[in-house]
C-alpha cells in the first residue's frame, strides 16, 4: 500500500489538487497547483535551496515549515524576506531566490 | 482608509490545534460565547493538519492521514457556530493592558477585549544543531509532516530520521507509507528502555497497544531502524546528499569506530518539541523551569489558570505531552473559563472537572514515563562543534557563544546583546533552547540562572501597512 510518486515529489491519488497554475521561480516556468504554499510547490518541483545567507553566503531552505524559523524567505512578486512556507501560490507569481536580506524590486 | 477595528468577545481561544478546538467546544457547550483564533487558514493546528481548501478529499486512497480524533474536535466546533466564532490567517502579535489582544487578521490590524482567553499555542519542535544541520535538505520531522499531511509532497526518496519520542515513529511510517524508498529511523535511546517503566505505562493500556503497533507497522512498512544510534554530521554540495550514522553510549556520545555514512536526500530532526511560550510571555505570565524537558512553561494551577487573571493555558504550550492531553487540558480550561465569564456556576463545573482532571492525571503519568526514556542526554548537545552555526538567523557559532560567555555573559540576554544570537527574523526561537542547554552543560550554571530571552511584541513580524488600516481608540 504505497503512494504512487510522479517525476515531482506530489503524491499521486492522495488528494485532489487545486487548479493547475503556473509560477516564475528565478525566471524558470514552475507548476504549481492552487492552494499550495510556495515552498511546498517548490520542494515538490526538487528546488530544495531557497536562498543564500547575508555574511557566510551559505544556502538554506524550508526547517521548520510552519512559519517560526524563518529560514525559507524568498522575494515573492518583487517583496523581499516572505516566508515561502507561509505564502500561498497564485497563477503567474514571480519568486526570487534571495540573497542575504534581498532587495525591493 | 483606517478603520476601527476594536471588539469584545467574552471568551478567546488562540490556537486551533487539540487543545484550542476542544477548549472552544467545553466553553461553548457551556453557554459562552467563543472567539477561536488560528493564524493558519484552516483550524487543526499541527498534528490535525487539513489538506488546503483548494483540494479535495480523494476518497479509496491509500494515502489517508486523517485522524478520526481530529476531524470529531473540527466537526464538533462547526457544529457550535452559533456559538463559536472562527478566525483564520489572524495572529496575535501583542498582549497588552487587561489582556488585549492586538491581532493581524488578513493583513488588517484587530483589537479584542476578552473577559477570559485560553493560549493554546502549541509547540514547535526543537532545533538540534549539529555539523551541516543548516543544510537544504535538512528538516525537522514537523515539516516533512506539513509536506506530507497539507500538501501530500513526498518530503524525499531516501530519508534519514534522527531523534526520539513516538513523533519520529509516526513520520517514518507515514514516509513509508507516502512511497519513500528508503526510511532509516535512528534513535540514540536503548530498543527496550521504555521497560523499566512499564509500570507507569500501565496507567494507559490503550497506548501500550498503540505502540507496540506501531512497531509493527515500521517493519511491515521497511523502515529501517536504529536504536542507540545518532546522526552526527551530514554533509553535500548546497544541499543534504551524505550523513554520518553512529552509534551511541547511555549519555548519546557517539562510540568511536561505529560511524558509517548513508546516501540521503532528506533528513528530519525530531528531538520533541518546545513550547511556544510567546504569548505566555508577552501576557506577563510567570514561567517555570521544567528539568525533565528541558523546558520553559507557564506556571498553572489544576484548572489551567496562569498567574495572570483570566488567562488559561492549554496543551503543548504549556508543557509537551502530546494531543490526547492536550484535549483534556483543553476541555478543562475551556469549562475554566466558562465559570470565570460567568456562563455558567462553579458547581454546574465541578462535576465535568473532577472528571477531566483524574482522566488528566492518569495520562500524565503515562506522559512522564516517556519523557523519562526520551530524556535528552549530554551527548546531543556535544554534537556541534566550534564552528556549527547554533542562531540560524544571524549565523552564530558555537565558538562565539563560548567566548561571549568567556568575556562575562551570564545569561541568554547578554549572549543576545554579545553575540547577536537571537536578535533575528525568528526572534530567537531557533536558538535559545539550544544556547541555554549548551551553557547550563558546560558551566554547571542552572536554567533559570541563564534564564530566558525576553519576548516583546510584535512576536512574529508584521508590516506597517497592517499597524495603519486602524485608528487606535484612547479608551483605557
Amino acid at each position: 500500500m504505497t503512494g504512487e510518486v510522479r517525476d515531482d515529489l506530489r503524491i499521486d491519488l492522495a488528494v485532489g489538487r487545486g487548479e493547475r497554475i503556473e509560477i516564475e521561480v528565478d525566471g524558470d516556468p514552475v507548476v504549481a497547483f492552487e492552494g499550495e504554499s510556495v515552498a511546498s510547490a517548490l520542494w515538490a518541483a526538487g528546488i530544495n535551496s531557497l536562498r543564500t545567507t547575508d555574511k557566510s553566503s551559505s544556502p538554506r531552505g524550508i526547517f521548520c515549515n510552519i512559519g517560526v524559523c524563518h529560514d525559507c524567505i524568498v522575494t515573492v512578486d518583487g517583496y523581499p524576506n516572505q516566508r515561502a512556507c507561509r505564502t500561498q501560490v497564485a497563477d503567474g507569481m514571480t519568486i526570487k531566490r534571495q540573497t542575504g536580506f534581498g532587495e525591493w524590486l | 482608509m483606517a478603520v476601527t477595528n476594536v471588539l469584545s468577545a467574552q471568551v478567546v481561544v488562540v490556537g486551533g490545534g487539540p487543545a484550542g478546538l476542544a477548549a472552544a467546544i467545553a466553553a461553548a457547550e457551556r453557554n459562552a460565547h467563543v472567539l477561536l483564533i488560528d493564524e493558519n487558514m484552516r483550524l487543526g493546528g499541527q498534528i490535525y493538519r487539513q489538506i488546503p481548501s483548494e483540494f479535495s478529499d480523494a476518497p479509496g486512497s491509500s494515502i489517508d492521514f486523517h485522524d478520526p480524533r481530529g476531524d470529531n474536535l473540527i466537526d464538533r466546533v462547526q457544529s457550535l457556530s452559533s456559538q463559536i466564532e472562527v478566525w483564520g490567517n489572524a495572529r496575535v502579535w501583542g498582549i497588552f493592558d487587561n489582556n488585549r489582544l492586538e491581532l493581524d487578521v488578513d493583513g488588517e490590524s484587530v483589537a479584542v477585549h476578552p473577559d477570559a482567553l485560553v493560549l493554546a499555542t502549541g509547540a514547535p519542535e526543537r532545533p538540534v544543531p549539529f555539523p551541516g544541520w543548516t543544510l537544504p535538505g535538512v528538516i525537522t520531522a514537523g515539516a516533512a509532516q506539513v509536506l506530507m499531511k497539507q500538501y501530500a509532497v513526498l518530503p524525499g526518496r531516501k530519508v534519514l530520521l534522527t531523534g526520539t519520542g513516538p513523533l519520529q515513529q509516526v513520520v517514518a511510517e507515514q514516509l513509508a507509507q507516502a512511497g519513500a524508498e528508503e526510511v532509516t529511523a535512528v534513535d540514540p535511546v536503548r530498543s527496550f528502555a521504555v521497560l523499566p517503566h512499564a509500570m507507569a505505562l500501565l496507567n494507559e493500556p490503550s497506548l501500550i497497544l498503540k505502540g507496540i503497533g506501531m512497531r509493527l507497522n515500521l517493519r511491515r512498512h521497511g523502515v529501517r531502524m536504529l536504536w542507540s544510534h545518532i546522526v552526527t554530521e551530514v554533509t553535500g554540495d548546497g544541499r543534504a546528499e551524505e550523513a554520518t550514522v553512529a552509534q551511541v553510549d547511555q549519555d548519546w556520545r557517539p562510540i568511536d569506530g561505529t560511524e558509517r555514512t548513508l546516501a540521503v536526500d532528506t533528513v528530519c530532526i525530531g528531538f520533541g518539541q518546545v513550547p511556544d511560550i510567546s504569548l505566555t510571555s508577552v501576557a506577563g505570565c510567570e514561567h517555570r523551569f521544567n528539568s525533565l524537558t528541558e523546558t520553559w512553561i507557564p506556571i498553572r494551577d489544576e484548572r489551567m489558570a496562569t498567574t495572570v487573571q483570566g488567562v488559561f493555558s492549554a496543551g503543548d504550550g504549556a508543557g509537551v505531552a502530546g494531543a490526547i492531553v492536550a484535549e483534556v487540558e483543553g476541555e478543562i480550561a475551556g469549562v475554566a473559563a466558562a465559570v470565570f465569564v460567568g456562563a455558567i456556576g462553579s458547581e454546574d463545573a465541578s462535576a465535568s472537572l473532577a472528571a477531566a482532571t483524574s482522566r488528566l492525571n492518569r495520562l500524565k503519568r503515562f506522559r512522564s514515563a516517556i519523557d523519562k526514556v526520551s530524556r535528552l542526554r549530554p551527548g546531543l548537545v556535544e554534537l556541534a562543534d566550534d564552528e556549527t552555526i547554533i542562531c540560524r538567523c544571524e549565523e552564530v557559532t558555537k565558538a562565539s557563544i563560548l567566548e561571549s560567555v568567556d568575556a562575562g555573559a551570564r545569561n541568554t540576554n547578554e549572549i543576545k546583546r554579545r553575540t547577536r544570537a537571537g536578535m533575528g527574523l525568528c526572534q530567537g526561537r531557533m536558538c535559545e533552547s539550544s544556547i541555554s542547554m549548551l551553557i547550563s552543560r558546560l558551566t554547571g550554571w542552572s536554567a533559570t540562572d541563564i534564564g530566558v530571552q525576553t519576548a516583546r511584541p510584535p512576536i512574529g513580524p508584521v508590516s506597517f501597512g497592517m499597524l495603519a488600516s486602524r485608528t487606535a481608540p484612547r479608551k483605557e
